[in-house]
């Protein structure tokens, strides 16, 4: 693994931008991830998706959500990380280019969005970096976020009473389980438009411990290895 | 640190153990094997085993516990898409072998006989299936028939891999009886992890428990070596479980094993066990 030093973080309750310096570029493209240890630990490390990479920094969007992404908020500028990858398949490389795609992000799910957003603003019809809260924008104050606390609906709500954007447009969603179930419960004819970009619980990161799953029509899959994103119609959420 | 195990020499002590090196096609874009003393397959079964539904994987500190349910192509295609890239790496190769019966465990170790796998390691250990090895070490008359007939059928070095399970020195005992050359301890002792903000579902793996890896395991581990050992003085030990630096294999060498294999360390970072052979 490699060192990396932690040059600025942004925080605001339990969001914060972590952005880090690397003794040399990770050649990452939007949709892939790293994986990130601490040095004072034997735990495994933990996946999280490359938000943006300019020159040998890397920027990432995270939640605080438990004891890993807990010390991760405690960082301070100066300190150090391992870091390697990056792993998955680049969404570039998996989607149809003639296309142009709706993004929908929820939470965390927007990072590698907003870096394809970035990098491939042609391929981009309309954005969907949803947040429940308003105070994430102050630590993402360049982008347009869609706040469900100020529209007064989910990002799937406002669609579904705005059918006509999705006319012609691909999808490509990024999120939570839920967050995809509950797109295609309302847009089922969808599927065959859009890709997702799965989140499982990680081992290795990198398709050697077949810890992370998911049954698609050409049999199990590994989230880390041939996705994280995949084709809609080709995977089951419902795997159980 | 060259180490001779029943005649076949390993360039070092330091082996990759079944699980989670794949089966090292998977491997071969983060390390060159040919630096490892072995590398040890999958456990691979007769029959294709799609393995178990998320969640596979449960972090815990300093370890993991797993529940992949052995998910593996099975043996036809074990034998055609990954032996002949196997048999063309330069570290000696360990095939580890699960089977639901004595039939199945034969026909596989024959079919392999030929070719140019180094050793036999018979999984009767696995945490995560249903029939697999966890009965067959239930069924002492089947362990026993398993072990005897599959060491009169090759001439190659058996191990038999054993967890904290069972009564350790009776199934020791009986593995080396009956015919087995070497014991391969541990497996993943099977562990739990309670949520307790998850009402429904706290113990949040479908079957309830799996395997725990790591160095949190490692002091079960040493205990195992170090309990065979005294009773079987010269049977080479394959010993496992939490190794992650150059300290834990010294200890485990100490302990008595004579190869010293990685698993939840490949995980950590694939790099791990080439970091560890340079510094031995
Ligand atoms: C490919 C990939 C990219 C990711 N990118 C990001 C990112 O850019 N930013 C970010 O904040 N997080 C990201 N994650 C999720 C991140 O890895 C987890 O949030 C983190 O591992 C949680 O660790 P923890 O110890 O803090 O919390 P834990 O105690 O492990 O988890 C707290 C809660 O979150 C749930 N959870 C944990 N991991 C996941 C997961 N992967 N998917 C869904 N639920 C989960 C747990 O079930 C639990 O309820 C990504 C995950 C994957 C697989
Ligand atoms: C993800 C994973 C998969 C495993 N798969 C196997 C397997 O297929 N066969 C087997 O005999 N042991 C398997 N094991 C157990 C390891 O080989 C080893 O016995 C155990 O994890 C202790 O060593 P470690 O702490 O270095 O991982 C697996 C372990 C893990 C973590």
């Amino acid at each position: 693994m490699e060192l990396a030093k932690v040059v600025e973080k942004k925080i605001i309750k339990d969001y914060f931008v972590l952005k880090v310096e690397t003794k040399g570029p990770f050649n990452s493209q939007p949709g892939q991830f790293v994986m990130i240890n601490f040095l004072d630990t034997f735990n495994l490390p933990k996946p999280f998706s490359v938000m943006d990479e300019k020159g040998n920094y890397l920027t990432f969007l995270i939640k605080n959500v438990g004891p890993f992404t807990e010390k991760l908020a405690t960082l301070k500028y100066g300190d150090f990380l391992l870091i390697r990858g990056p792993y998955g398949i680049p969404i570039r490389n998996k989607i149809d280019l003639t296309k142009k795609y709706i993004l929908l992000g929820g939470g965390c799910g927007s990072a590698p969005l907003i870096y394809f957003l970035k990098e491939y603003p042609l391929l981009v019809k309309e954005t969907f970096f949803s947040f429940k809260e308003s105070y994430v924008q102050s630590i993402l104050p360049d982008l347009k976020l869609f706040i469900d606390d100020n529209i007064g609906k989910t990002p799937v709500e406002f669609l579904f009473q705005n059918k006509e954007k999705l006319e012609n447009s691909g999808m490509i969603l990024c999120g939570s389980k839920g967050l995809l179930k509950s797109f295609f419960d309302v847009f089922p004819y969808m599927k065959d438009w859009s890709y997702v970009s799965l989140e499982e619980n990680m081992g290795c990161g990198t398709g050697l411990c077949k810890g992370c799953p998911v049954q698609t029509v050409e049999g199990v899959k590994m989230v880390c290895k041939d996705g994280p994103i995949f084709k809609a119609n080709e995977v089951n959420l419902e795997w159980k | 640190m060259e180490v001779d195990v029943l005649g076949i020499k390993f360039k070092n002590p330091i082996i990759i153990a079944s699980g989670p090196g794949g089966n090292g096609k998977e491997l071969i874009d983060y390390i060159d094997l040919s630096q490892l003393g072995g590398f040890t397959t999958k456990t691979i079964t007769f029959k294709p085993k799609i393995g178990n539904p998320p969640p596979r994987i449960i972090n815990i500190k300093n370890g993991v516990i797993n529940s992949i349910g052995l998910e593996n192509s099975g043996f036809e295609s074990f034998l055609k898409d990954d032996v002949p890239f196997l048999e063309e790496l330069d570290t000696n190769v360990i095939a580890s072998i699960g089977g639901y019966n004595t039939e199945e465990f034969c026909y596989m170790i024959k079919s392999l006989n030929h070719t140019n796998i180094k050793m036999f390691e018979l999984n009767l250990s696995c945490p995560n299936v249903d029939k697999g090895g966890d009965t067959i070490l239930n069924d002492l008359r089947e362990t026993k028939e398993i072990i005897r007939r599959a060491s009169k059928i090759t001439q190659k070095p058996l191990f038999v891999k054993l967890g904290i399970e069972g009564n350790l020195e009776q199934l020791a005992k009986l593995a080396i009886e009956n015919g087995a050359d070497g014991l391969v301890l541990i497996n993943a002792p099977k562990g739990t992890k309670i949520n307790l903000k998850n009402e429904s579902n706290p113990e949040e793996l479908l079957r309830g428990y799996g395997g725990v890896s790591g160095p949190i395991i490692k002091p079960l581990a040493l205990g195992c070596i170090y309990r065979v050992k005294n009773i079987f003085p010269n049977v080479p030990i394959i010993g496992m479980g939490g190794v992650v630096c150059k300290a834990d294999v010294l200890e485990f060498l100490k302990a008595g094993a004579t190869l010293v294999g990685i698993g939840y360390g490949v995980m950590m970072d694939p790099e791990l066990p080439i970091n560890i052979i340079r510094e031995l």
